[in-house]
This record gives structure tokens, sequence and C-alpha cells, in this order.
């Protein structure tokens, strides 16, 4: 009984991971410039892959193993947002205009509000 | 000449407990290939590792930071739902604006923290921080740039600052 009950709470995390997944992959096609898309695709990834590790996590039980997923956890919380910095800064550095209801813009630091 | 044979102990401590949760093996053999790897790498590197040298200042930043993570998971959650939220709509109601704050933030670490804290959290990613501690923000919409504008430092960043001892709560 505990182990259908523990397979489906790994399935129900499996699932929600991976619908997060398609959405920021969606987010990606639907969204209109580079930062708006880079929003889909950051964080949503972050979250997808983590619950899908915390499946995994539960799956496995106490093990070596799971040490090692909790490090693969930890490893793509704090690289993920980097990534998207990185890209989001090169797009900046090099002139990218940016989405805005009111049409693109070419944004720098000075004419912020 | 202390503070460094401190931050030796404790890269050393973290170094060989990563080897052998890595390892899984207790054979005499690999213990010590543990140790002379881990001796090598803790003494060359120590001063990366741990760029906090006394004791007590990284206990205290190591337990508030631990604290820190639940808040930072909550909000999370919170971004996926809304991002999510906004790619399935079939109009799409984004509204981007871009805007910059003062964080008071001093050191590099805790502008870090801060910076990938914020593009972790609901709709907002940071594009550049400047050395003085102005951040500038990309936002999905115009409510999720409010947070930020309302007061100077905002929560997330006197958060951030509690966190490395910078700002008083």
């Amino acid at each position: 009984m505990i182990e259908i009950i523990k397979s489906v709470i790994v399935v129900i995390f499996l699932i929600v991971g991976s619908l997060f997944l398609i959405t920021g992959s969606l987010g990606i096609v639907r969204f209109p410039d580079t930062y708006s898309r880079m929003h889909a695709s950051g964080k949503c990834d972050t979250l997808g892959i983590s619950l899908i590790l915390v499946g995994l996590i539960i799956y496995q039980g106490l093990d070596f193993v799971t040490v090692k997923l909790i490090l693969i956890l930890l490893f793509v919380f704090f690289t993920g947002p980097v990534a998207v910095n990185s890209i989001i800064r090169a797009s900046f550095k090099s002139g990218n205009k940016m989405w805005t209801v009111k049409g693109w813009v070419q944004w720098s630091k000075e004419r912020i509000e | 000449m202390k503070k460094s044979v401190f931050g030796f102990a404790i890269s050393f401590i973290v170094l060989y407990l990563f080897w052998i949760l890595n390892s899984g093996i207790f054979e005499p053999f690999y213990l010590a290939l543990g140790v002379i790897s881990t001796f090598t790498v803790s003494y060359l590197f120590h001063k990366i590792f741990v760029p906090i040298k006394e004791p007590k200042l990284l206990l205290r930043t190591a337990i508030r930071f631990l604290l820190y993570i639940p808040w930072l998971v909550y909000q999370i959650i919170l971004a996926n739902l809304d991002v999510a939220k906004r790619v399935l709509h079939p109009s799409m109601p984004i509204d981007p604006v871009v805007i910059s704050f003062q964080s008071n933030l001093k050191s590099e670490l805790s502008m870090t923290t801060l910076g990938n804290s914020i593009t972790l959290t609901p709709g907002t990613i940071t594009i550049d921080i400047d050395p003085d501690g102005t951040f500038y923000v990309h936002c999905l919409g115009r409510e999720h740039a409010e947070p930020f504008l309302e007061d100077v430092p905002c929560e997330m960043a006197s958060r951030v600052g509690y966190i490395f001892g910078e700002i008083e709560r």
C-alpha cells in the first residue's frame, strides 16, 4: 500500500515538472523579444527540473544516489539564474531592442524612469 | 595566519565530506586518495572557497542563509505559477518595463545573491549591477516592479543584507 502511495506521489511530481518544462518551451515561442523569452525559459525550467529531481529523490529513498541528486538540485538552482543573467546582459550590451506595449524601444541606463 | 588556517580547515572538512558522499566506498586506499586530493585542493583554493574569515560570522551567515531559503522557494513557486499563467493566457497579458533601484548592498557576494534571487522570483530578471549597488531589473509586468520601488532598500534587498550583516532589520 505504501509503495503505491509513494509511486503516485512520484508520478505527480514528474508530471507537474514536465508540465512546467512544456510551459517554458511554449513561452519561448510565444513571447515577443529576448528579454521576456528569458522569463519563460529561466523560471519554468528551474522549477520543472527541480520538481522532477524531487520526484526522483522520493523514488530513490535514502541512499548515496539521493545525495548526488540533491547536489544536482543545488547546482541547477545556482547556475540557472547565472545563465539567464549572462544571456540577458549580452543581449543588452549588443543593443537588442526591447518590446513594450507602446512598441519596440532601444533602452540605455540613462533612459530609465 | 590563524584566519587562513580556519578557512583551510573548513574547506578541507567540507570537501572531504563531499568526497565520501560521492564515492560511497570506505576502503583505506580510496579514503587516502580522498585525503591527498582534498588537501591539495583546499590548500590551493581555500581563499576562494571561504571568503568570510571570522568563524562566528560564518556560522551566523550560514544559519541566516538557511532560514532565507524557504522564503525564496515560496517566491519561486509563485513566480512560476504567474509566468505559466501569462504564457498560457490567450491574450498574453505582459507589459515589460525596465527599472533601476539602489539596494544599499556593499559586498560582491551579497550583490550576487540578490541578483540570483531577483532572477528566480516573480517576473523579474537582473540585467546589470553597478559596483555601487544599483540594480537594473527587467520586469514582465508593472505590478512586479512595485515591490522594488516602494522603499529603499526593498524587502528582498534588506533580507539579503541581513544575511551578510550589512543591513540591520
